[in-house]
């Protein structure tokens, strides 16, 4: 407990000596400049709370935080750097409106970053759909966490219910990803939703097109070949709709996953597991 | 009296009676329990160690809604309602729970306390978090959530 509070002392000195240095030279400070602005996270991130070992759960991460936007209250970065231990921790009373923030101080990078938020994490579909609109009109196509802002919207509509919807989405992103030349391949979790939507939309030939483009890529994949069981049993096929499912549960059993980033906090939309699979084998063994 | 003990014991842990208490830190639906104390809190997340619990959502969704009949009296509210806790070095739920409830705009929001405690009664009817053991044996215990997301009334995702 002494050693937490001489390190709360530690840093709030430090802020305070930056703020008497600071008061001398205000003018120095010119916060509009990008390249400050880097450097305050340079200075208080990069050489200060990691190199002093303290991780984004620590309580101090906060103060070190806070120390860049005493200096500079127009540091997006540090509002998004002080919004994730929150995020990933399910306040996002406390989240969102650092978020918030950051997008106020640069929108074109962190408008994004809160739609993706909302959508993965918060599961606020309307929020993320509000977002990522804005987003397009702003920028036309764009991506964060490795999608477009039509993979995301296309999720959202398809986790609201709306399939119908969602299509246009994932078709517009897989069209963009094969018009990246010859041999351009299409993200194998954008042919997954592709595959999903297709299936509710009643269309289990256009699911199999799909599903399967997502297993030329990557077999193992746990929820490309339980919607890809779920559509041959669908299409008639119910020996390979087990066999499938055998190919997913063996393929998540052995550690396969959507091989998305963000797995490890939040369920991705759709995201299976083993009692899935039970369900599923269950379900294939009564048909 | 051995028998009468073991009753209240028995008791204790499957009713919820808790409020909503608040503490310098927050707002907590129930502070009866804590870390046994072979079992030192390391500041581990739930991420760190790969445990989210071993359901998917909407496994997770179906179960509080067949055991809550979704009605929680929550009216036409939207929102989310957060559960924050640890996980003990032996896989077990420590009943010292954070709560936090924000509307719909991420605004601070009160949500009637009975719908929170069946929420709350659900989270606790759940026995399969995994506990983390070290190579060499010892245990660890993990902070671990979770979050309704609340749509008219009604529980419409479970987060994470």
């Amino acid at each position: 407990m002494a050693k937490l509070t001489g390190s709360f002392l530690k840093i709030y000195l430090m802020q305070l000596c930056i703020c008497f240095v600071l008061e001398g030279q205000t003018q120095v400070v010119d916060c509009t400049r990008s390249g400050i602005r880097d450097s305050l996270v340079n200075r208080f991130i990069v050489m200060g709370a990691e190199r002093a070992g303290v991780f984004y759960t620590d309580p101090r991460w906060q103060l070190y935080c806070d120390s860049i936007v005493a200096v500079c209250e127009n540091v997006a970065e540090a509002y998004q750097l002080k919004a994730l231990p929150f995020v990933k921790y399910g306040d996002y009373l406390a989240a969102m409106p650092l978020l918030d923030k950051a997008v106020l101080y640069d929108t074109l990078q962190y408008l994004p970053y809160r739609g993706f938020i909302k959508c993965i994490f918060a599961k606020d579909y309307d929020g993320a759909i509000a977002d990522f609109n804005l987003c397009q009109r702003l920028a036309g196509t764009g991506g964060v966490m490795d999608h477009a802002y039509s993979f995301y919207l296309g999720l959202c509509y398809l986790e609201s219910g709306k399939p119908g919807l969602a299509w246009p989405y994932i078709a517009e992103d897989i069209q963009v990803q094969q018009g990246r030349g010859a041999g351009a391949e299409v993200h194998f979790n954008a042919c997954l939703y592709a595959g999903i939507i297709q299936l509710e939309l009643n269309s289990p030939d256009s699911a199999k097109y799909f599903l399967q483009r997502c297993l030329d890529q990557y077999p193992q994949h746990p929820e490309g070949n339980y919607y890809m069981a779920l559509t041959m049993q669908r299409l008639g096929f119910p020996g390979d709709a087990r066999r499938y499912a055998e190919a997913g549960r063996d393929g998540l059993i052995a550690g396969y996953r959507m091989n998305e980033d963000n797995i490890y906090y939040v369920n991705y939309p759709r995201q299976v597991n083993l009692k899935d699979f039970d369900a599923l084998t269950d379900l294939l063994r009564i048909h | 009296m051995r028998i009468l003990i073991l009753c209240l014991a028995i008791l204790n842990s499957v009713c919820v009676n808790a409020q909503p208490i608040e503490l310098l830190d927050g707002q907590y639906i129930d502070t009866t329990g804590q870390l046994g104390a072979g079992c030192k809190d390391a500041g581990i997340y739930y991420y760190q160690v790969n445990r989210k619990y071993p359901l998917s959502s909407d496994q997770l969704l179906k179960l509080v809604k067949q055991k809550t009949s979704n009605d929680l009296g929550f009216g036409a509210s939207s929102g989310w309602i957060t559960f924050q806790f640890t996980i003990d070095c032996e896989g077990k739920l420590v009943r010292r729970v954070k709560l936090i409830q924000s509307d719909s705009k991420y605004l601070p929001s009160v949500f009637p306390t009975e719908g929170i405690l069946k929420l709350y009664e659900f989270l606790l009817s759940l026995h399969d978090w995994k506990p983390v053991v070290s190579d060499i044996g010892t245990g660890y215990p993990y902070r671990s959530f979770f979050s309704f997301k609340i749509t008219h009334g009604k529980v419409d995702r479970i987060i994470p």
